[in-house]
């Protein structure tokens, strides 16, 4: 059941209706089981699984709180860590590492064989693993408090809008004010209808739908006709196009399921954080992840990084953090050399941004700002050849191809046309909503403005879909 | 301001409507199916209805067929762009169907596997154009079975806006130099990612083709599918002869008949100018001397 399928809305149309006319106990339970009818609708298999860790890190959570601090407390949370880290482990990673183990072992002569197990990766394990494993830490952090019932921790785990690729919430710890109200905070208390709500609920919808339908599938097919193509039969600026195509392709579909995701939430009386932050108006690798998959970055940052010491232990220790947080970022996507090699990257890119200072050097002149953006937004498109090739032979030969091919062919030139065709638009409206501060600036201007951009989305989504639909990609993950 | 964007959705319904025709010859053609239908039916029996797409627009000329066949038959060409089987069994029911109830002779030209079950809905021409609220349906109990795939059926069906949102992103887009190349090489990847009958395994199934010839033949009308030539020949496999024999129908195949080169295919798909007329006398001699077109056109005409 995909937001961008019609079988999603008939489903939060029959929702949401029930759902306002409930009481708030009742809300809370009907919210529950039509989140995991929402999930079952995918594989109803999977519906153990995620029962499995919401009554474990339920019951965990309560035993952390009650426990002394110490060795005792750290003894759930070390539970937690670890059964988390199986069930995703055994989804999403066993494989790769048995066949890396098995050619490693044969590479020193010793004849091993492991046994390769044929499992779906049920969607969305990475994101709701991550947000039980947070809610244990807050609590073994003195943060926050456990859930005061069951039910509501469940729904805070199963929550359907953001189920299947974020952003993965809090609880509503303190000191998490930046990331907006905790959800685990907000399921507990009753939602109240706010005049206003659905104004700004149907524009996270329709700038998401626009995102995806418009902007991440149309990007899909030119991505996928390239990165298809045989190498020797490419030319470089085919290469580059394709590398643009996918930086817009990947944007549009994550970032517009997480607005998607704010929209329906809000049509609920419940605020889901920002999880992008017009990410492509960042002017150096820090001020990226300030802006991009923002619920990620900040819960390796807070769960990982600092407690690995963060800056304050030395510099050499903070790139070695540094490092050590975005591989483990990268290898968060998937098992696969390629998404360790873009952690790896965006590691790099930090140490020596770091190393030079070149983050503290903050632009005062709109050309000083705008060369900053150019070059960073060139920096993560190579980060993208990274992430998006099928195999390391693809990434040099892409990247040989631009350093060295410069013919502009007909078919590069249609793509730098679609592409801006389709994206110029949203860039420009992006640098309009990062100018305001205020990822919703919108819906508080006049009526006009409103209109022209909402034409806008409609007219795309009427008449510009895709030929054909795709899923999340993050849906992978 | 919802209100506004009701009256700017309805503001571009009204304007597609009236400039429907002028988006594409394809629509001005489908449009004018109606009239083609009834401007047949007033011609002299037997008739017959030559059913198909940018090919059978390409490579089959009435006129040419009529220079080679004495007392040719009354003759008309339905050929809306990129269509197969089922667009055709829809098309010959809402349109070809109303025609007095005399026996015609339906011929409908194809290539490879157009007439498998494989092929591509494009459910947008259904609801709009081709089975319509009309046969929704027969429509929705066999061919449009996701409810998402209903729902733009009846959009479709609706808004003119919505059947002909592919032509106007065409229309559109087709001002970037380059993008008609670009999207053939982006439609055929879709295609191929989707699988098509070639690259799928297992025999191919006809349940499409068997409702076809059993509309056709609950209505008296008689069934003549021809393989028009491409470039390179393609097989034609027992299972689809078998299909065409038991639904009482008749193959006649057109590669080789005419000696065709490349040039003939100045697009590499379709028949040039000066090679469509040849083929389509070539076609006219083989429909006169075929037993099974002479038995459908006068045994029919003595009904």
């Amino acid at each position: 059941m995909l937001f961008n399928s019609w079988t999603f809305w008939i489903f939060f149309a029959l929702v949401l209706p029930i759902y306002w006319v409930l009481p708030f106990r009742a809300q809370t339970r009907f919210l529950l089981a039509a989140s995991y009818f929402f999930y079952g609708w995918w594989d109803w298999r999977f519906l153990t699984l995620i029962a499995f860790s919401t009554v474990m890190d339920y019951y965990l959570g309560n035993l952390v709180a009650a426990a002394q601090e110490g060795a005792p407390r750290l003894r759930y949370v070390q539970i937690s860590v670890v059964v988390n880290l199986l069930l995703l482990g055994i989804f999403k990673y066993y494989n790769f590492f048995a066949h890396e183990v098995t050619g490693a072992l044969n590479g020193l002569g010793l004849s091993v064989s492991l046994p390769f197990v044929e499992l779906v990766l049920p969607v969305g394990i990475s994101f709701y693993t991550f947000q039980s494993m947070s809610y244990v830490f807050d609590i073994a952090r003195g943060v926050t408090k456990p859930a005061t019932n069951f039910w509501n921790f469940a729904l805070y785990v199963s929550f359907f809008p953001h189920l299947m690729a974020g952003p993965i919430m809090r609880s509503g710890a303190k000191g998490q004010d930046e990331l907006g109200r905790g959800l685990l905070k907000q399921l507990e208390v009753p939602r109240v209808w706010i005049k206003g709500n659905f104004a700004t609920g149907l524009y996270f919808i329709l700038i998401g739908l626009f995102k995806k339908v418009v902007i991440g599938d149309n990007m899909a097919s030119l991505v996928d006709m390239i990165f298809r193509e045989d190498t020797s039969t490419l030319t470089g600026a085919e290469c580059l196009a394709a590398i643009y195509a996918f930086a817009w392709q990947i944007y549009g579909d994550f970032s517009g399921y997480s607005s998607i995701a704010q929209g329906v939430a809000k049509w609920m009386g419940i605020d889901l954080m920002h999880n992008f932050k017009a990410p492509y108006l960042a002017i150096s690798p820090s001020d990226f992840w300030r802006r991009w998959h923002i619920s990620l970055s900040t819960w390796l940052r807070d769960y990982l990084y600092i407690p690995l010491g963060g800056n304050r232990v030395g510099e050499a220790t903070t790139y070695r953090n540094m490092m050590i947080t975005m591989v483990l970022g990268g290898l968060w996507h998937g098992a696969n050399w390629t998404f360790l090699l873009w952690g790896f990257f965006h590691g790099a890119l930090l140490c020596v941004y770091r190393l030079f200072s070149w983050e503290q050097s903050t632009p005062m002149t709109l050309v000083g700002r705008a060369w900053r953006v150019v070059l960073m937004f060139h920096l993560s498109c190579f980060g993208w050849l990274l992430f998006r090739a099928e195999s390391m032979s693809q990434v040099t030969a892409f990247t040989g191809l631009i350093l060295t091919d410069f013919r502009m062919t007909p078919v590069a030139m249609s793509m730098l046309a679609l592409i801006a065709f389709y994206t110029l638009p949203l860039f420009l409206f992006e640098i309009w909503v990062d100018s305001r501060k205020d990822m919703a600036f919108l819906t508080r201007e006049i009526w006009t403005k409103r209109a022209a951009v909402y034409i806008y989305f409609l007219v795309m989504l009427v008449f510009f879909p895709s030929p054909t639909a795709h899923e999340f990609i993050y849906f992978q993950f | 301001m919802i209100a506004t964007a009701v009256l700017v959705f309805g503001a571009v319904e009204l304007g597609i409507r009236a400039i429907e025709d002028k988006l594409s010859i394809d629509v001005k053609h489908i449009h004018a199916i109606p009239s083609i239908v009834a401007g047949l039916d007033r011609q002299p029996a037997p008739h017959v209805v030559f059913l198909g797409n940018s090919l059978t627009r390409a490579s089959i000329h009435t006129e040419a067929i009529a220079e080679v066949w004495p007392a040719a038959p009354s003759m008309a060409r339905i050929h809306p762009d990129d269509t197969t089987l089922l667009d055709w069994h829809y098309i010959y029911q809402r349109y070809v169907a109303t025609m007095k109830p005399r026996t015609n002779l339906i011929v409908v030209s194809f290539v490879r596997w157009q007439l498998d079950d494989n092929q591509e809905l494009h459910v947008d021409r259904l609801g709009s154009h081709f089975a319509g609220f009309q046969f929704a349906r027969e429509a929705f109990e066999h061919d449009v079975r996701e409810m998402g795939d209903r729902i733009e059926f009846m959009l479709a069906g609706t808004f003119r806006a919505m059947a002909n949102r592919e032509r106007v992103q065409y229309r559109i887009l087709a001002s970037v130099p380059g993008y008609k190349e670009l999207a053939n090489s982006v439609n055929h990847g879709v295609r191929a990612k989707a699988g098509t009958p070639a690259n799928q395994s297992g025999a191919p199934s006809y349940t499409r083709m068997h409702r076809f010839l059993a509309a056709a033949r609950a209505r008296g009308d008689k069934v003549l599918f021809v393989a028009i030539p491409l470039p390179h020949s393609y097989e034609i496999t027992d299972e689809l002869r078998t299909a065409i024999r038991e639904g009482g129908a008749n193959l006649i195949d057109m590669q080789g008949v005419e000696p065709l080169i490349g040039q003939d295919f100045p697009d590499g798909y379709h028949l040039s100018e000066e090679a469509a007329p040849r083929l389509s006398r070539a076609l006219g001699r083989a429909m006169m001397e075929n037993e099974f077109v002479q038995a459908a056109l006068h045994g029919g005409a003595k009904h």
